[in-house]
């Protein structure tokens, strides 16, 4: 079984002295974990975007890997690194997405969008690209959330409040007898037009977090990786209001 | 064919780091050869070792003494403080005889995929140290990975306080590194990490 792909490299797990279980999301295979024979000299990053040649006998044992650094994406990653909150993206991405997906489940599409999420969130400081990586994970899951017309009137202004059993839209008139139980919807996340803020990328990670704890608790019997907690204390301090 | 012993013996030192089955049974051989220069002073220095060598409870290092030469060195900058996250990378930097201040072995990085929070890692000893040391400067000596940089930015911000200077390491093109072998990475860093060439005039 051969094939070559490329991917994101997730987590390293050292095998002997120099050898690695390496997991990535990947273009095509989804998320896969194979053996690296590596050299030192060339130490692997988690975050980093790797082309891939796997061999393996049959299609469920676990592939001896061949990776070759995707050279875009070096400055992505030196970004990352010296900027605590993008570092905070990234961990909270790739902790994500080991604790949600499953092996072998591969859509094109959101790995497409991942990519670019990453890329502006490193490249561009564009901090609410971490909200719509999780809204978008939540989508490739299966809890996509509705933000797009209200639930009850099925109009598409002035949408307000987010129900947390359905996780569709209502508006400010709908919702407000019992805005108490529902979430605040940031403008941005239904009028892609409308420039975000702080507060509006907290609201945001609050409404995707409740239905992750949900796929998560329910589903998968995991708790929300710490990551994204600490993302969100690192945002919370941030003095910046608009882009972080 | 040796003896059950012997084969023990072999298999023990085939799992040690840099050995494998072949050079473990030339090391075994070499020992049981020469028992008298090498088999039995090795056998009283390993005993001496695990007797005496402990963790010293200042800094983490590996030594004879506790607390260890480093900290109970009076000429040591007690001031200056430098974290690296396992006692190899102290006994590189001391190697290089480049720091004269004194260390603090984290243990680890932090890496909650793997389970390793703050608590598990050496970090409220550190805040406890760099109190009672009256530390001015906290250099952060971590590996350039995304984990190192995590604890890096963790630590940053858990240890700020008025009057202490926190600093990290710098990274880029390693000396007698060409330009053409290194990873776009590196080169990236090091352009952004550039500095004005001193001039005599």
């Amino acid at each position: 079984m051969e094939w070559l792909d490329e991917g994101l490299l997730l987590r390293t797990k050292p095998h002997g002295e120099s050898n690695l279980i390496a997991t990535f999301f990947t273009q095509l295979h989804g998320l896969t974990t194979g053996y690296i024979r590596t050299n030192k000299k060339y130490p692997l990053q988690p975050g980093n975007l790797y082309h891939i040649r796997n061999k393996s006998r049959l299609e469920t044992h676990m592939g001896l890997f061949t990776v070759e650094q995707h050279e875009t994406f070096a400055p992505i990653i030196c970004a990352a690194l010296i900027s605590p909150i993008k570092l905070a993206c990234i961990n909270a991405i790739r902790t994500l997405l080991i604790t949600t997906l499953i092996d072998h489940d591969a859509t094109e599409e959101f790995y497409i969008r991942l990519k670019d999420h990453i890329h502006e969130i490193c490249l561009s400081g564009k901090t609410e690209h971490y909200v719509l990586f999780e809204k978008d994970l939540l989508t490739h899951c299966g809890f996509g959330l509705d933000l797009t017309r209200c639930a009850v009137t099925n109009v598409r202004d002035n949408l307000t409040y987010v129900s947390p059993k359905t996780g569709r839209a209502v508006t400010e008139s709908i919702g407000h007898p019992y805005k108490d139980q529902l979430f605040h919807l940031p403008t941005p996340l239904s009028d892609s037009n409308t420039p975000w803020n702080k507060a509006d990328i907290l609201d945001g990670l609050k409404i995707t977090g409740h239905f992750l704890q949900r796929m998560l608790h329910e589903h998968l019997h995991r708790a929300i990786p710490p990551e994204r907690a600490f993302l969100i204390s690192l945002i919370n301090a941030s003095k910046v209001t608009n882009v972080i | 064919m040796v003896g059950a012993d012997i084969e023990g013996l072999i298999k023990f030192f085939s799992k040690m780091p840099g050995l494998g089955p072949r050079s473990a049974r030339r090391f075994v051989l070499y020992l049981l050869k020469h028992k008298h220069q090498k088999l039995l002073p090795l056998i009283d220095l390993l005993a001496h070792t695990a007797e005496h060598v402990s963790e010293c409870t200042e800094c983490g290092n590996l030594d004879t003494e506790n607390p260890c030469t480093i900290c109970s060195n009076p000429r040591r900058n007690k001031a200056h403080l430098c974290v690296v996250e396992h006692v190899a990378d102290l006994w590189a930097l001391e190697r290089s005889g480049a720091f004269h201040g004194i260390y603090h072995v984290l243990g680890g990085t932090l890496s909650a995929l793997d389970g390793i929070g703050p608590d598990e890692l050496r970090i409220p000893h550190l805040k406890q140290r760099i109190q009672s040391n009256q530390t001015l400067e906290l250099t952060l000596a971590l590996n350039v990975t995304l984990e190192g940089q995590t604890t890096n930015h963790y630590l940053a911000a858990e240890l700020a306080s008025p009057g202490l200077k926190i600093t990290s390491i710098a990274h880029g093109v390693p000396l007698g590194g060409e330009l053409d072998y290194l990873d776009s990475g590196t080169l990236i860093t090091a352009l952004s990490a550039r500095r004005t060439l001193e001039t005599e005039s």
